[in-house]
């Protein structure tokens, strides 16, 4: 049985395969997906979302790099493993380490907005070196 | 190897041309016209109206002869052999159906002209898409009949579907749908398609393979992946920019007295060299119309593609 | 393609059809009608030499009959190829080029060489079967007619274009020529309109033309004795007279010059006779009979030869298109 529906934000910027991605990725944390789910067949997500299928197939077998799903052949495509977003103690960690960021933003005199805009475009910027 | 989603027939090359050029009354609608296109791609190809799209696309499924150069399908030159033929569908600007036809006959016109045409995919695709068989071609809707004629298209099961403005006159309703029927008829089918467009916005998601044609000539032509990961669009202080320039291709330059903004061909990785420059991507269109606006800047795959 | 060539072309078929059966049902019961008239009212036996009362009346009833349905057949010579490179050549091409369905048809897995050969090589098959089928009812219809007594000339403008070759090699010429128009203006009214045009030219330019197809022969007439004149089926060229210097003189002068001995009744045996005793000789130029199928073989070449050029041009046009 297929569990999620895949869906694309088209002013995101964001490559239609990572979108796919990071949406099955976000599932698994989640726990929406659990291993032995049926992922949607390749021709599911194209008449869904009249996209590309060599772009779906571009992020399952992405997917598939990571371990994350495998496609039998003829059946379909199914989670292998979930995602656990890290341990809670490294939470505490990092949340403390971007507390203090933001103290030092707001000594440096930067407002929420620019903050916002900073961690923003770090974030993207990470996320491009992961792709490249 | 995987399941499903295996890589589309990749490996052959879907289409060729070699120095192709087409004359009309003295004036070139295309010129040195040199391009490879792999097989199991959606190939968009963009550029203004009158670039020389049509033309192309009409030389390619062998409807006009070109005056100079050469096109081959999957490694067969282009031409009327049955053979040939039967490898390409082709769906015209204006989708033409004969329109005294019922779907019906439609499709026993393409059971009649084409060996191997499917006539079980044709009719569940019209059964899906709600079209009565028995009506007239002529009292369907715009966007029933550009179905009708996607359909009579894919059920010939070309390898090498070529459309010439596919969503043109259509409804955003329509021609999400046919986009949908497109791509889904790629997924089981994995043929290799061309589609020309001069509204890149409808291409973001489907295409996967980029060729811009401007003032009959080929500028760019790539994957879209590769394309939109090797350029970005760089701003800092005016005074790198010409610095920036002479490093890196610059397609589009805009520059006021403190700031310039260069979009530039980076190549992958990390694409600044000075801490000053502040990169970010591209979007499709951006990259189209910053190519559409400079003709001399090039980016074609091969070196043995290379302009003149 | 065979079915495709029928689906798209067969209103022009059935239409065709119906008015040629239209026509053969007309002409049925009218050649019914003139035999039951032959057979009620036989004509005497020398009605070919001589010229009595009986055989007028037998005359103007056949006439009657034959001219009650000839003045409708005598339009078909111009209006049925007209029609036929209108509705069946013009077409052909122009609509595919219009509607832009030459792209739909032209890239299925059918050669366009294999396309017109269905399409040109089907239709102009038909269309020459249509001709020959016209000509073969109006043949068997003047059949009827064609006695000693009533001797049918062929050569006559009303049915030379309706019997025999002559309706297959005039249709077929103005299908070929509606397929070229259509190939090249592209569009299906301007070649509609040329070809019916051409079609009217060629028709009234080739009129009169037949009395061209051969050097005429020459009978000229000494006695009033009429045993050896020229047959009513020939075509007469040309008729005059010549004194007795052997000068041509046109009827006026003649007239003038034997008012005196002859009188001026021209109708009577004995101003004939006078006339012929004066030195005077009746010369005609005519083409006999017997010429009948070389001046169709003649006029079928004339017709097809430049339709067939003109459709070769189309033909090669359409195959390796500049455009």
């Amino acid at each position: 049985m297929v569990v999620i529906n895949l869906r694309l934000d088209p002013g995101s910027g964001v490559a239609t395969y990572l979108q796919l991605v990071h949406q099955v990725k976000q599932a698994l944390r989640l726990g929406v997906l659990m291993p032995g789910d049926q992922l949607p067949t390749i021709k599911e997500v194209v008449a869904d979302l009249a996209i590309n299928p060599n772009t779906v197939a571009k992020a399952y077998r992405e997917l598939e790099r990571e371990g994350l799903v495998a496609g039998r052949p003829g059946l379909g495509t199914f989670v292998q493993r979930s995602l656990g977003g890290g341990v809670t103690a490294d939470h505490t960690a990092h949340r403390r380490d971007l507390a203090r960021w933001v103290r030092g933003c707001r000594e440096a005199g930067l407002d929420h907005e620019d903050m916002q805009a900073l961690f923003t475009s770090v974030l993207t910027d990470s996320l491009r070196e992961d792709i490249a | 190897m995987t399941g499903e989603f295996t890589a589309p027939l990749q490996g052959g090359t879907a289409l060729e041309a070699t120095g192709l050029a087409k004359r009309y009354r003295g004036t070139w609608a295309l010129r040195d016209c040199s391009l490879s296109i792999p097989a199991g791609r959606v190939v968009a190809l963009v550029g203004p109206n009158g670039a020389g799209k049509s033309t192309f696309l009409r030389l390619a499924v062998g409807l006009i002869e070109a005056t100079q150069g050469s096109v081959r399908v999957f490694g067969e030159p282009v031409g009327q052999r049955a053979a040939a033929l039967a490898r390409v569908a082709f769906l015209a600007q204006d989708k033409p159906l004969y329109d005294g036809f019922t779907v019906a006959e439609m499709l026993r016109f393409g059971r009649r002209l084409n060996p191997g045409w499917d006539d079980a995919l044709a009719r569940q695709r019209l059964a899906e898409l709600d079209i009565p068989l028995r009506r007239k071609v002529g009292r369907l809707s715009g966007g029933q009949q550009a179905q009708v004629a996607l359909t009579v298209a894919v059920a010939k099961r070309p390898d090498l579907l070529v459309m010439d403005e596919p969503l043109a006159n259509l409804d955003p309703v329509a021609r999400h749908d046919i986009m949908r029927s497109l791509m889904t008829a790629v997924a089981e089918t994995r043929m290799t398609v061309v589609l020309s467009s001069h509204v890149v916005s409808d291409l973001n998601d489907t295409c996967d393979w980029l060729v811009v044609l401007n003032r009959g000539q080929v500028q760019v032509s790539g994957e879209i992946d590769e394309l939109l990961s090797t350029h970005h669009l760089l701003s800092g202080p005016v005074g790198l920019a010409d610095g920036m320039a002479a490093r890196t291709p610059v397609i589009s330059d805009s520059r006021t007295e403190r700031h310039a903004a260069l979009l530039a061909r980076t190549g992958t990785g990390a694409p600044l060299l000075d801490p000053r420059w502040e990169a970010r991507g591209v979007g499709l269109e951006e990259l189209v119309l910053a190519y559409l606006r400079r003709p001399d800047a090039a980016v074609l795959p091969r070196p043995t593609l290379t302009r003149s | 393609m065979l079915w495709l060539t029928w689906r798209q072309h067969r209103m022009q078929l059935l239409v065709t059809v119906a008015l040629l059966a239209v026509l053969g049902a007309l002409l049925l019961v009218n050649g019914l009608g003139a035999a039951g008239f032959d057979a009620r009212n036989p004509p005497p036996a020398d009605c070919a030499s001589d010229y009595r009362a009986a055989c007028a009346g037998y005359t103007a009833g056949m006439m009657e009959w034959m001219w009650a349905v000839g003045d409708v057949v005598g339009w078909l010579p111009l209006l049925a190829p007209a029609m036929i490179g209108a509705f069946w050549g013009a077409p052909l091409l122009a609509r595919e080029f219009e509607h832009g369905t030459d792209q739909l048809t032209w890239t299925q897995s059918v050669t366009r060489r294999r396309w017109l050969i269905a399409k040109v090589g089907g239709l102009g098959a038909a269309v020459t079967l249509g001709g020959l089928a016209l000509g073969a009812i109006v043949g068997a219809w003047l059949a009827v007619f064609d006695s000693s007594a009533f001797p049918v000339n062929f050569f006559n403008t009303n049915w030379f274009r309706l019997v025999g070759i002559g309706p297959a090699a005039w249709w077929l010429s103005a299908f070929v020529l509606g397929v070229a128009a259509g190939a090249l203006i592209r569009r299906t009214l301007p070649a509609m309109a040329v070809t019916l045009a051409v079609c009217a030219l060629a028709f009234f330019g080739l009129l009169s033309a037949p009395r061209l197809y051969a050097t005429p022969e020459r009978f000229v007439q000494t006695t009033a004795a009429g045993s050896d004149l020229v047959p009513d089926t020939a075509m007469v060229v040309e008729s005059y007279w010549t004194d007795r210097n052997g000068m041509k003189r046109t009827s006026d002068d003649r007239q003038l010059a034997l008012a005196v001995p002859c009188g001026i009744d021209e109708t009577t045996k004995a101003y004939a006779a006078c006339s012929f005793d004066h030195g005077y000789r009746q010369v005609q130029l005519f083409h006999p009979a017997s010429r009948f199928w070389r001046f169709q073989w003649m006029e079928a070449g004339i017709l097809l030869l430049p339709a067939f050029a003109l459709g070769g041009v189309a033909v090669r046009r359409t195959l390796r298109p500049r455009i």
